[in-house]
């Protein structure tokens, strides 16, 4: 056998492996035993050597706690203690689970801007966007503000289609609260229920954008990238879209 | 969010822990913590936020911190070595208890890699953990496991390379179709092996500890 097929393997059974249950008293434990501590402050020598990165950190600070301030009134920062035990992701999508009836209707998806090429958005965003040759040349092509999303867009209104895609797998990107169920389809999950989106920074904070309601969504990975479809959409069609992406 | 926790914001800390738990525990469990791996990451957690002054502006925090996880687990080794001489690293994982839904591997065939990584030796072991298993890419490997990034790509390579040869006297018994096969519900096969965890320890190269 070769080492793709291998390392396929092998990632198909750390997929499969379950995630184990975190202490549900995890954060309340960690919290307590940090209260009495400032963050940073472990001991002389770890002081010592991060001096220099607070004096360059120092620098930046003015200009980030604009941008929390502006940020934190955004957002609804959700309870401290809420359980993740039951959280799962597939590349750069983490999907929450959520009790009680969830959104009934979604709206179609954004369409994306006209501002950039294909090419220009590859280059901000540090990757070649791949295109689904089922949908050919997008209407739409933008790259998020933090240059870690491209999306592209087909059609508009209620029949818009929209594919985002990101390299970026260290830190989920979109969270999704799902209060229905999911599919697990041969090239990834399958959401047919309005459920929120929320997106996220790269340590877990909701910003910039205000959730919206997703309608059907289809959101697939290869090795280093994840892919999000939505739209006016049925599974088949979706899947048939994915598998003419690159 | 590292702003607010800098500043001393600890219910920013809070969601911090609740965003990372969940892939601290997996490594923590894959790096083989087993049942200490509740203390493992509320200890590395601890460790994280009085460490964060030494944290680099602009790195990823993820990284970072699943490398406190790999190496507080690392220690709970030292002191179980000191204790009961050696305990398998790998974390009693059975084939039998895999995740039934993700259906791209047949139960058996799942059993065979199981086996198969088990008799990796602790550095093998731990870089198809990180890589494959944990799906982290090349450069979070190496600063996971604190090696440099060609170590990486060579263990890797050695690794797999003893692992076709475990494997490669088997056909393929469950064929990568996800969704098509109900493979993943036939009988399930019993991972086994699990005594010769470590056997072959030492046969990696130790130029980077």
């Amino acid at each position: 056998m070769d080492d793709e097929m291998l390392v396929e393997e092998l990632r198909a059974l750390g997929r499969s492996i379950p995630s184990p249950d975190v202490a549900p008293g995890l954060t309340a434990a960690v919290l307590d035993r940090v209260a009495l501590v400032e963050p940073g402050k472990a001991s002389r020598w770890a002081r010592l050597r991060s001096l220099w990165a607070g004096w360059v950190w120092r620098g930046w600070r003015k200009v980030v706690a604009v941008v929390v301030v502006v940020l934190a009134g955004l957002l609804a920062v959700p309870p401290v203690r809420a359980t993740v035990a039951d959280w799962f992701g597939i590349g750069g999508v983490v999907v929450r689970p959520m009790p009680g009836p969830g959104p009934s209707e979604a709206s179609p998806p954004p369409t994306a801007g006209t501002g950039v090429t294909l090419a220009e958005a590859g280059k901000l965003a540090g990757f070649a966007p791949l295109v689904p040759t089922a949908l050919g040349k997008p209407d739409g092509i933008e790259v998020s503000a933090d240059r870690r999303v491209v999306s592209m867009s087909w059609g508009s209104g209620e029949k818009t289609i929209r594919l985002d895609q990101l390299e970026d797998r260290l830190s989920p990107y979109f969270e999704k609260q799902l209060h229905g169920t999911f599919e697990l389809t041969r090239k990834g999950f399958w959401f047919e229920t309005p459920h929120e989106l929320h997106v996220v920074d790269s340590v877990g904070q909701a910003h910039m954008e205000p959730p919206r309601t997703a309608g059907r969504t289809l959101v697939w990975k290869t090795e280093t990238r994840t892919f999000r479809l939505e739209g006016a959409l049925t599974k088949d069609r979706a899947l048939a879209i994915a598998d003419s992406t690159g | 969010m590292l702003a607010r926790v800098r500043a001393g914001d600890t219910g920013a800390y809070a969601e911090l822990v609740r965003w990372h738990a969940p892939i601290a525990q997996r490594t923590a469990v894959l790096l083989g913590a087993g049942a200490d791996a509740d203390d493992v990451v509320q200890e590395a957690f601890v460790k994280a936020y009085r460490g964060l002054g030494g944290f680099r502006d602009g790195a990823a925090f993820r990284p970072w911190l699943l490398r406190i996880v790999a190496n507080e687990t690392k220690n709970l080794h030292r002191s179980r070595v000191r204790r009961t001489r050696r305990e398998a690293a790998w974390p009693e994982v059975d084939a039998v208890e895999l995740d039934p839904s993700v259906q791209a591997l047949s139960a058996e065939r799942r059993a065979e890699l199981l086996a198969a990584i088990r008799r990796l030796s602790d550095d093998h072991r731990k870089v198809v953990t990180c890589r494959y298993l944990l799906d982290l890419d090349e450069q979070e490997t190496a600063e996971v496991l604190g090696w440099p990034r060609g170590t990486v790509k060579s263990r890797l390579s050695r690794a797999l390379a003893k692992l076709r040869v475990q494997l490669g006297d088997h056909p393929v018994a469950g064929k990568l179709d996800a969704g098509k096969s109900d493979a993943g519900r036939s009988g399930a096969g019993k991972a086994d092996g699990g005594n010769d965890a470590g056997k072959e320890v030492g046969d990696g190269r130790r130029n980077a500890g």
